[in-house]
């Protein structure tokens, strides 16, 4: 771990601002987490766990109320609220585009950044070429799929070199298609070196290697890779399970494997990993 | 159910359906299913399965007569779908055997509770009141939604339970045919098996299903034909797109068995069948690319018909330039000097504002009628020309003016506008006029037009579905039941798109605009300009 050090919170809570909905509820709740520069963290979590919460803190946006310490940088800097605030992308494709092409959009929003008026131009066509729409710079927005749309969005963020790409459920409106298309194209922008927050629901969007944060009740229960989620003694003891986790195909199949003496090293989450397990086991 | 029922139903759903050759073409132009045929027996289940985009929802609509078919004829049993003169009608016993859930209509509630809710599916058939009650029961509980929930509040249910709310309003009905747009989309196991047991039981009493998915697997047991779309027409699923899911334990003993023996040939056998599992996901994704939303699009378009030809301002210079000679026009001879103008002019953009037909016929209709009132004479009553001539030409001349500014919405995007109007008053920023902010909002407000548009055109689709409108229009009635739920949805879409702008970094107010792009006039703008002059000269010289 001799990556720079991005963020580091300690012992962070959350609370709703007054006048909110949920005002004096605690959103957060202890977070202890620390994010290295070109790491991949998949925050996991059911409905109202914090999720959203933490992607926002993380983003510098925040409506709330904050106690605890958040350090910035490599030097950690103290700092109440993260400056150089990443943008988020959101779940709905269509709401967070007004552009009406890939290329227009990516350009406003380097404008409203305010980046010198010479570069924008060059970013931003760089950016919609690393999410792969170098095709579809001016082709209309409505006639995009909707996981073009969310590539348009990430590559918005992407553009206003965020010191890292925070994705809030980005595939939670797609179909089963788009989401992994989309989430293909991050996994490459992440081997490039680019510092990934991906929040999901679904425990196959995870990697074997991935660090998955598990969120429950705005606590994190669980900071470890994410083949040690369903690892540990019988099915139903693990602690992916332990939070209403269903075992994806790859890990029940692994299991499987397991009680016939064969043992799949890491444990295979998704079927890629499964299907590249198979294949080397042995060789 | 009892036996004489499910006779009575085979009877009523005749037994299939059957569509021929059908064509739909998108309202925005293009093709979206061509020559497409299919036959669906009652007391099977037929799963559509296809890229995204090739149309399966479009299938789905169209076998419920929310799309017009431009070509072909849709038959459950021995009725046409579609009667009348040149098929302008529905044909309303058809609509009542059938049940259409589209993807999405789960979040689309018109009542305030559940129960209503069922009611509201329940009503086009007249049902007695006694055993309405009794089916609305039954039919939460086949949806397995909880009893208690009925008194509750659509929107304030979970996701799990809204589907299975819209399940029961589907059930409550017991159409013969179920068509299912993507039902398993978003339910865990627990959910995909009911569903399961749901379609399995209305596949015994002799109900017949066609079911839209992106994940076969979960259905494939229960279906009798897999179908695929492709390139918009309908073929039949060959084995090797039919996904082969092995369960875990069984996969695990072969490779096991495999291994054991080390035998290396039996396990390169093992190891293809297990790719095979993914082969059709892993070719979809990396076909994902080329998918989109009209299989032929109008790509034949000019390089100048896009909207990056021309500078916003040189247009809007041209129009007010051709426009203000049209208005000094006063003969005939000058209208159809215009109309000649128009026509060069507009005509080569006609595939930019072609869909706005219904408002050229609109207006023309609106002006002959017009022109006719100015022209009458009462006591007696007659019609003449010398009075109606000077209307005739005053509206000629508005009419013309009309097409000839509908080119210059498809040529402008709000982005350009927005430029134009801050390049054209940026000045005013000096005297404390916040410009940016309202050329922002200017832009804002275009792009979310076309997002309430398709919203309303979803909900139309559903209360049209819900409510077995046989006419094209949705009845005024029935806009009422929509309206109130319709603004909730765009508030939200509002509310959605303000988080994901601040989302964005769109919240942050700078002192001093910047702008990365500016608009600068080039060549196509001189042709355009010395094209407007030209006109300008024909219509002063006639």
């Amino acid at each position: 771990m001799t990556q720079q050090l991005l963020v580091e919170l300690q012992d962070v809570s959350v609370k709703a601002k007054s006048r909110q909905v949920s005002e004096g509820v605690f959103l957060l709740q202890c977070i202890d987490l620390s994010i290295r520069q070109g790491e991949w963290i998949s925050v996991l979590g059911m409905n109202g766990s914090g999720k959203s919460t933490l992607c926002k803190l993380l983003a510098g946006i925040h409506p709330f109320e904050i106690s605890g310490a958040v350090l910035v940088g490599a030097e950690g800097k103290r700092s109440d609220i993260l400056p150089g605030a990443a943008p988020i992308v959101m779940q709905h494709p269509d709401a967070g585009l007004i552009g009406s092409t890939p290329w227009e959009d990516v350009v406003l929003m380097l404008e409203r950044h305010g980046f010198p008026e010479k570069e924008i131009i060059n970013r931003a066509e760089e950016a919609l070429y690393e999410v792969g729409l170098g095709e579809r710079l001016h082709q209309k927005i409505e006639t995009l799929s909707g996981g073009q749309k969310q590539l348009a969005a990430i590559a918005g963020c992407l553009a206003v070199a965020p010191s890292m790409l925070l994705l809030d459920e980005p595939t939670a409106m797609l179909d089963a298609e788009a989401s992994a298309y989309v989430l293909s194209r991050v996994r490459r922008l992440h081997e490039s070196g680019v510092t990934v927050v991906w929040v999901t629901q679904l425990v196959e969007e995870l990697n074997a290697l991935d660090r998955v944060l598990l969120l429950d009740k705005g606590r994190i229960v669980f900071d470890e890779p994410a083949h040690h989620l369903f690892s540990g003694g019988e099915s139903g003891q693990s602690p992916g399970e332990h939070y209403g986790f269903v075992p994806p195909y790859g890990v029940q199949a692994a299991r499987e494997l397991m009680n016939r003496g064969i043992v799949l090293k890491p444990m295979p989450i998704n079927r890629r990993e499964l299907e590249q397990a198979v294949k080397h086991y042995g060789s | 159910m009892e036996a004489k029922d499910v006779a009575a139903m085979k009877e009523q759903s005749g037994g299939e359906v059957r569509i021929f050759h059908i064509r739909i073409a998108a309202e925005t132009g293009g093709i979206l299913l061509n020559d497409a045929s299919a036959v669906f027996r009652s007391g099977t289940i037929t799963l559509l399965i296809g890229r995204n985009g090739a149309g399966k929802s479009t299938l789905l609509e169209s076998m419920a007569g929310l799309r017009e078919l431009a070509a072909g004829v849709i038959y459950y049993g021995q009725d046409s779908l579609w009667r009348g003169k040149r098929n302008s009608k529905l044909n309303r016993d058809v609509l009542l055997q059938l049940g259409i859930s589209m993807q999405q209509s789960q979040s689309q509630w018109f009542k305030s509770t559940a129960y209503e809710e069922i009611a509201y599916s329940l009503k086009p058939y007249s049902v007695a009141r006694e055993i309405q009650s009794d089916l609305i029961t039954s039919a939460a509980n086949s949806a397995g939604l909880d009893p208690d929930l009925l008194e509750r509040d659509p929107w304030s249910l979970s996701g799990g339970q809204q589907r299975r709310l819209a399940l029961a309003c589907l059930l409550v009905c017991s159409p013969a045919w179920l068509l299912l747009d993507e039902p398993t989309a978003g339910l865990d196991e627990t959910g995909k098996r009911r569903l399961a047991e749901v379609l399995a039981f209305h596949k015994g009493k002799g109900g017949g299903a066609v079911i839209a998915t992106h994940e076969p697997e979960a259905l494939l047991e229960l279906a009798d034909q897999v179908l695929v779309l492709d390139g918009g027409t309908i073929r039949a699923a060959e084995a090797s797109e039919l996904p082969r899911r092995e369960e875990p334990a069984a996969m695990a003993e072969r490779l096991a068995a495999a291994w054991h023996n080390k035998h290396q040939h039996q396990q390169q056998i093992l190891q293809g069948q297990l790719s095979s599992i993914n082969g059709a996901s892993i070719s979809l994704i990396q076909n994902r690319g080329d998918a989109g939303q009209v299989l032929a699009k109008d790509t034949a378009q000019a390089g100048w018909l896009h909207p990056h030809a021309f500078d916003p301002r040189v247009l809007m210079a041209a129009y007010l330039m051709i426009t203000s000679c049209m208005l000094a026009l006063g003969t005939w001879r000058g209208i159809a000097a215009a109309g000649a103008v128009t026509l060069a002019l507009a005509g080569p953009c006609w595939p930019l504002f072609k869909h706005w037909i219904p408002v050229i016929r609109g207006v023309s209709l609106l002006s002959v009628v017009l022109i006719v009132i100015a022209g009458l004479q009462f006591g007696p009553l007659a019609f003449q020309w010398s009075g109606a001539e000077a209307t005739a030409i005053t509206l000629s001349r508005l009419f013309l003016m009309m097409v000839l500014g509908m080119p210059l919405l498809g040529l402008v995007t709000p982005f350009r506008l927005q430029r134009a109007l801050d390049q054209t008053f940026g000045w005013l920023t000096r005297f404390g006029v916040p410009v940016a902010a309202f050329t922002m909002l200017i832009s804002l407000i275009f792009r979310f037009i076309p997002l309430l548009m398709e919203e309303w055109g979803r909900f139309r689709r559903v209360a049209k579905a819900r409510g077995k409108v046989a006419s094209k229009g949705v009845p005024l009635s029935q806009m009422k039941v929509m309206l109130l739920p319709y603004m909730r949805s765009i508030l939200r879409l509002a509310e959605n798109m303000a988080d994901a702008l601040e989302a964005r970094g769109f919240g942050v107010q700078r002192k001093k605009p910047v702008y990365g792009f500016r608009l600068r006039p080039g060549r196509s703008d001189l042709w355009l300009l010395l094209a407007a002059l030209g006109a300008c000269a024909v219509l002063l010289l006639v």
